[in-house]
C-alpha cells in the first residue's frame, strides 16, 4: 500500500477516535488536525494516485467502519 | 443536544402528578425514556481542547500534547519499539514527500523539518508501528501489540510534566488546566 494511500486511512482513523473522547474536541482542531490531513490525502490519489490506489483507500474507510460498528455493538451489549 | 433534551424531559416529569405521570407512561416508550433519564444523569463532555491526553485505543494509543514536546515523545519511540529505520512520509498543499533513516537520526530530522511536525501531515512507521500526526501535538500511535501501551503512555506523561501509574488495559488520562483526571 502505498503511503499516501496508509496515511489518508490513518486520518480517517483519527477523525473516528475523536468522536469516541470523554470530552468534545473544538470544530477548529477537528479542521486543522483531520479534516485537512483527509482532504490532502484525497486530493493527492485523485492527481496522483492509481484506480487501485483509490480502492485501497476506500477499503481501508471501510474496514475501519467495520471496526467502529463492531466496538458499538460491543459497547451497547454491555 | 440530545442531553439537552433528556434533561428538560426529566424536569418536565417531576412536576407532573401521579395521574399525569401514569398518562404518561401510557404514552411514551418505556425503554426509551429510561434511557433518556440514564443520559440526563451522565455528566455533559467537556467541550474544547485538553494540554495532554493519552488514551488507549482499538489500535494503540491516541495522543494530545503541547507542541514543543513532540520531538521529545517521537525521539523516544525507536528505543521503546525497537526500530532501527524510520520511513516518514509528510504531505502538504504541496505534495508529499518521503524520508528513510536510521532511528537514531529521527531527532535531527525534527529539527530540520519542524512545520511538518508543527502543522503538516506527518506519518512514521517505526517498523510495523505507524504514527500519525495532523500537527499541533494531535498524534495517534497504531501498535501491532498492546502490552507496551501503558509503558508509553507512562513516558509520554513524564514527557509532558505528569506522572501515573495505569493499571488496567484501557485508560485515558487528560489534563485540564494542569489538573490530571484519569479513568481507567
Amino acid at each position: 500500500m502505498k503511503k499516501n494511500v496508509k496515511s489518508t486511512i490513518s486520518f480517517f482513523r483519527l477523525l473516528i477516535e475523536h468522536s469516541q473522547k470523554e470530552y468534545e474536541p473544538s470544530p477548529e482542531h477537528i479542521l486543522k488536525r483531520m479534516l485537512l490531513p483527509l482532504c490532502r490525502g484525497f486530493s493527492e490519489i485523485v492527481a496522483t494516485g492509481t484506480k487501485n490506489d483509490a480502492w485501497e483507500a476506500v477499503d481501508g474507510f471501510a474496514q475501519e467502519c467495520r471496526k467502529l460498528q463492531s466496538e458499538e455493538m460491543r459497547c451497547s451489549h454491555g | 443536544m440530545s442531553s439537552a433534551i433528556a434533561v428538560a424531559l426529566t424536569e418536565l416529569l417531576d412536576r407532573l402528578t401521579i395521574e399525569e405521570k401514569r398518562e404518561f407512561a401510557r404514552l411514551i416508550d418505556w425503554g426509551e425514556f429510561q434511557r433518556l433519564r440514564l443520559e440526563a444523569a451522565e455528566p455533559a463532555r467537556r467541550v474544547g481542547d485538553p494540554k495532554v491526553y493519552v488514551g488507549t485505543t482499538p489500535d494503540g494509543l491516541s495522543l494530545e500534547l503541547p507542541v514543543e514536546k513532540v520531538p521529545a515523545f517521537l525521539s523516544y519511540l525507536p528505543g521503546i519499539l525497537a526500530a532501527n529505520t524510520v520511513a516518514i512520509f509528510v504531505q502538504d498543499g504541496d505534495g508529499s514527500q518521503e524520508w528513510q533513516c536510521p532511528a537514531e537520526e529521527l531527532a535531527s530530522w525534527l529539527e530540520a523539518h519542524p512545520t511538518a511536525w508543527r502543522d503538516g501531515s506527518l506519518m512514521i512507521e517505526f517498523g510495523p508501528h505507524t504514527l500519525i500526526s495532523g500537527g499541533g501535538g494531535c498524534l495517534s500511535l497504531a501498535l501491532t501489540g498492546n502490552s507496551i501501551r501503558r509503558t508509553i503512555a507512562e513516558q509520554t506523561l513524564a514527557i509532558c510534566g505528569f506522572r501515573h501509574t495505569f493499571v488496567g488495559e484501557h485508560f485515558s488520562a487528560i489534563v485540564w488546566e494542569d489538573r490530571l483526571e484519569v479513568h481507567e
